[in-house]
């Protein structure tokens, strides 16, 4: 047993790596860091020194998978007037990376200068390191250059010749030693998927730390979808036995109607008429919001009532199907003719065999229910993790929703090792090995 | 003057639609047959609940066929009362892409009032400074602009309603006892000239098509009639017709229901029959592969996937790239939900390939492909149909999820999600605005639940395992 849960677990690895490399390639190749940092910060107008800002604060300016050292110092967009960055005053080694947007005729004049003074406009006399025009219609060009111990400040001065020459992004680097391990340690695929792996979730893009706001909002969560789990599955038996035993009959064709009309309806439509009937007509409830302790139940007794509504029909539309199976089968009819009540042979002999294939479906779900229900909670402003990522989704925090993804992931793996354990328990035919 | 010329335009959902529309005359030619296809279809056909919600499901398709039928006019200079060209004298088109529905709708489109008004209201929801009768001004209900504006007195709105539905009831009757008689004499003088077994049955056969036929032309007329003079579901926020926009919403229900599943089902089909054919390593591989993507949420797989869209391509309002978001959102929807149907292929191909005549064609030499083509697919196609089926109506539901969650179609197309996302501010409103909610219920509900209702009819139909279960038959 232990062994085949070990081995499970072990199996388990690829699957969550396969999920980080899917959501790796989804958040950094197909939309990368700067698409990010354009949706976050608003207009299509917004310039390189902002997004170069952004992505350093969230670091991820970093390499994707091997970090040569280059250490992003300095981001400046020219276009037309004159520019200067300062160049921290060690001596290193130093490199300029000069992108252009538009290839088009134009040069850009660029001067490493060492100055006396810590404003270049001083005037004070100024020993040139580099001088060197650079034409624009190349898109990128690296230049690299050292300095060497100095008392004085080192500027970095950049010109184009006019508004209407292509804009120019130029980043100033600075090589550090980091070393092997460090090399591959800072970058963006350890922090922001290997770390994953380490259930290490980082900070959201706002800057808010994801770890603690799990741990805080599972409980929220859970007060929702526990109870509306265990009533939903008793009610959903219950009915779809009734239906089993009046099968054939008006009874049953009726509520197979009423479960199909059921879960015809959107999910949203039960949440808009509930908080209009019960919150806002008759006011028994809360229409939304969230308390602690004991004042909790009075909230989240119609987003339960509404999660047990909403799964009603396709729960007893199913289980009624297993229930039939079952009741066809030769175990019953020889149930029957030993002269048992149908009432026992429903509860004793079919009830137990429908219980695997209703497992299957359940269980796989218990792990599940820590991660919340998206429509629910931010329907009835449940400080949930269902509203935690459903406002990710919405502010477009990419971190957030990458770190829900992964525990998606990683909740549907012990869901299905769980489902495997629980048919040991209900069907003796089966042996894990 | 010049009569306005007009250019089709071919949006990628129209394509796609009419790509699937090919693949659904071809399925059906080459299922007809074949006498298991056969069987099960005069089995549907003798119930009339599923035939009465496949006539209502094929009215949404009709609807939204004559919505995928785009064209822009061309334009015309006022000042010159001819039409426009440019320098080198091609012609300009208006930028707006309309369809044949919209042509057909043209009224309703046009009726805009100012802001919202009740169904079959004839005054404005708000109040507004009004000038009185006796040249005073006051704050009142004013009169809407175009809902019942051929009343001159507000009282006859009762019997201006009731006339006009009971002449929409006669014409309805009228029209479902014609088609009642025509079916019924063609029906008997077959009786006559063949001779067929059962005359009874296709009687009720054509009662049965009287009496939809019937209650099709009573609502349409009525629709057509009502809603000339009222706007039958009221108006929304901007005074937009609230009919109109539900109509428009069908196009984008059944285009995500149905493209989704274009998209979806090769891969799943291909990756099944190849991991339950082939075995070994493909099969190791197409298991990992749906292992992992069915491990990710699905709502935060496309959430993040519509992220991405949303930050990269279609970013601007033309009706092109709100087309190519919704190609978009069936193409993430597909990739996301292709899992399910690739593993059961997969299972039943492992079934398939120990069955003798699997077998017989491999030890004849038939190649590995032409085994797959000929052997195993025809045999897996009632399991593609039955998950197609019924994965059609969560998928209009999911629809309506994801736009809540503001990752669903382009804003500036009209689809049920968005107005149910619309309508929870105007619910909240005091006193209540309904309306818009109830269009979209009303809308959604009458495609989603018919089409579960033949879905299962299909499946009941196609899958003899369940037959055993003893369906009642109502």
């Amino acid at each position: 047993m232990s062994a085949y849960i070990i081995r499970r677990i072990v199996y388990a690895i690829p699957i969550l790596v396969g999920v980080n490399l899917v959501t790796f390639v989804l958040f950094f190749f197909i939309n990368t860091p700067d698409d990010m940092a354009e949706a976050h910060l608003g207009s299509r107008r917004v310039d390189a020194e902002q997004i170069a800002k952004w992505k350093q604060e969230r670091s991820y300016d970093l390499p994707y998978f091997y970090n040569a050292g280059w250490g992003l110092a300095t981001v400046r967009q020219v276009s037309g007037e004159e520019k200067s960055m300062n160049v921290p005053t060690a001596a290193g080694h130093f490199r300029l990376r000069i992108e252009v947007r538009d290839p088009g005729p134009g040069d850009l004049h660029l001067q490493v200068l060492e100055s006396a003074g810590s404003q270049p406009a001083t005037g004070s006399p100024r020993i040139v390191v580099l001088d060197k025009e650079i034409p624009l219609d190349i898109p990128v060009h690296e230049l690299e250059f050292d300095f060497k111990p100095t008392q004085q400040a080192n500027v970095v001065v950049i010109s184009t010749p006019s508004a209407e020459a292509p804009m120019a992004v130029v980043t100033l680097q600075r090589q550090e030693e980091l070393g092997l391990l460090r090399s591959f340690t800072t970058t963006v695929f350890w922090r922001k998927s290997v770390r994953l792996l380490l259930f290490q979730f980082g900070k959201s893009d706002d800057g808010r730390n994801i770890g603690d706001e799990i741990l805080s909002r599972v409980g929220p969560s859970l007060a929702i979808t526990v109870p509306t789990f265990i009533i939903g599955v008793f009610v959903n038996i219950t009915v779809s036995m009734l239906l089993a035993l009046f099968r054939g009959t008006y009874l049953d064709f009726w509520g197979v109607v009423w479960a199909v009309v059921m879960l015809s309806i959107s999910v949203l439509f039960y949440v808009i008429g509930a908080q209009w009937l019960f919150g806002k007509i008759l006011r028994l409830v809360p229409i939304s919001g969230f308390d602690t302790g004991y004042h909790a139940i009075r909230f989240a007794l119609l987003p339960v009532v509404i999660g047990v509504l909403g799964g009603i029909g396709s729960g007893v539309r199913l289980y009624r199907t297993f229930f039939l199976e079952e009741v066809g089968k030769d175990y019953v009819r020889t149930a029957r003719a030993k002269g048992l009540p149908e009432s026992v042979v429903l509860f004793k002999h079919v009830l137990k065999n429908a219980m695997i294939p209703i497992l299957t479906g359940i269980v796989v779900t218990i792990p599940f229910l820590i991660m919340g229900s998206l429509i629910l909670e931010s329907f009835f402003a449940i400080p949930g993790m269902g509203s935690f990522t459903l406002e990710a989704i919405q502010r477009q925090d990419f971190a957030v929703v990458q770190a829900m993804v992964f525990l998606g992931s990683v909740v549907y793996v012990i869901g299905f090792l769980l489902t495997d354990l629980s048919y040991t328990l209900v069907d003796p035919r089966v042996r894990l090995s | 003057m010049e009569f306005s010329t007009f250019r089709p335009v071919f949006l990628y959902t129209d394509l796609l639609l009419l790509m699937l529309v090919c693949c659904a005359f071809v399925f059906s030619f080459f299922a007809g047959r074949r006498d298991y296809y056969r069987s099960a279809w005069n089995q549907i056909r003798r119930r009339r609940l599923p035939m009465l919600c496949a006539g209502v499901v094929s009215l949404y398709v009709a609807i939204a066929l004559l919505d995928s039928v785009h064209f822009q006019v061309r334009a015309t200079d006022t000042a010159l009362d001819a039409p426009q060209v440019d320098g080198t004298g091609q012609a300009i088109y208006a930028p707006e892409v309309l369809s044949l529905l919209d042509l057909a709708c043209s009224g309703l489109r046009a009726r805009e009032e100012k802001t919202f008004s009740a169904p079959f209201a004839i005054h404005q929801f708000t109040k507004e400074l009004v000038e009185g009768s006796d040249g005073n001004f006051g704050r009142d209900y004013p009169r809407l602009e175009h809902g019942g504006r051929h009343l001159i007195d507000p009282t006859q709105r009762r019997g201006d309603l009731v006339s006009k539905v009971v002449g929409a009831v006669i014409v309805g009757t009228g029209a479902g006892l014609f088609a009642m008689l025509l079916s019924l004499t063609v029906v008997g003088l077959r009786h006559r000239i063949q001779g067929g077994s059962q005359p009874l049955r296709a009687a009720k056969g054509s009662v049965g098509l009287g009496l939809f036929l019937g209650g099709v032309t009573l609502v349409a007329v009525a629709a057509t009639v009502l809603s000339a003079d009222y706007h039958v579901f009221g108006t929304d926020q901007v005074g937009q017709d609230v009919l109109y926009r539900a109509l428009k919403g069908c196009r984008i229900g059944l285009v995500i229901g149905s493209l989704t599943t274009l998209i979806a089902t090769p891969m799943a089909i291909l990756l099944g029959i190849a991991a339950g054919y082939f075995g070994g390593w493909v099969d190791d591989v197409v298991q990992y592969v749906y292992t992992t993507l069915s491990s990710i949420p699905e709502i935060l797989l496309i959430a993040a996937a519509m992220l991405i869209v949303s930050t990269r391509a279609s970013a601007g309002y033309t009706t092109l790239d709100a087309d190519i978001r919704l190609v978009w959102l069936c193409a993430v929807m597909g990739i996301v939900g292709w899992t399910g149907l690739c593993r059961l292929i997969r299972g039943e191909t492992l079934k398939l390939r120990e069955s003798e005549y699997v077998q017989a064609a491999e030890a004849l030499g038939v190649s590995a492909i032409k085994t797959m083509l000929r052997h195993i697919l025809p045999n897996v196609t009632h399991i593609i149909l039955i998950s197609v089926l019924l994965r059609f109506s969560g998928l209009v539901l999911t629809e309506a999820i994801l736009a809540y969650v503001g990752i669903g179609v382009h804003p500036s197309m009209d689809s049920w999600g968005k107005m149910i996302n619309g309508a929870r501010l105007d619910i909240a409103r005091d006193p209540i605005v309904w309306w818009n909610l109830l269009a979209a219920f009303l809308f959604m509900f009458g495609l989603v639940l018919p089409a579960n209702i033949f879905g299962d009819a299909v499946r009941d139909a196609l899958d003899p395992r369940l037959k055993s279960a003893g369906e009642p038959e109502p």
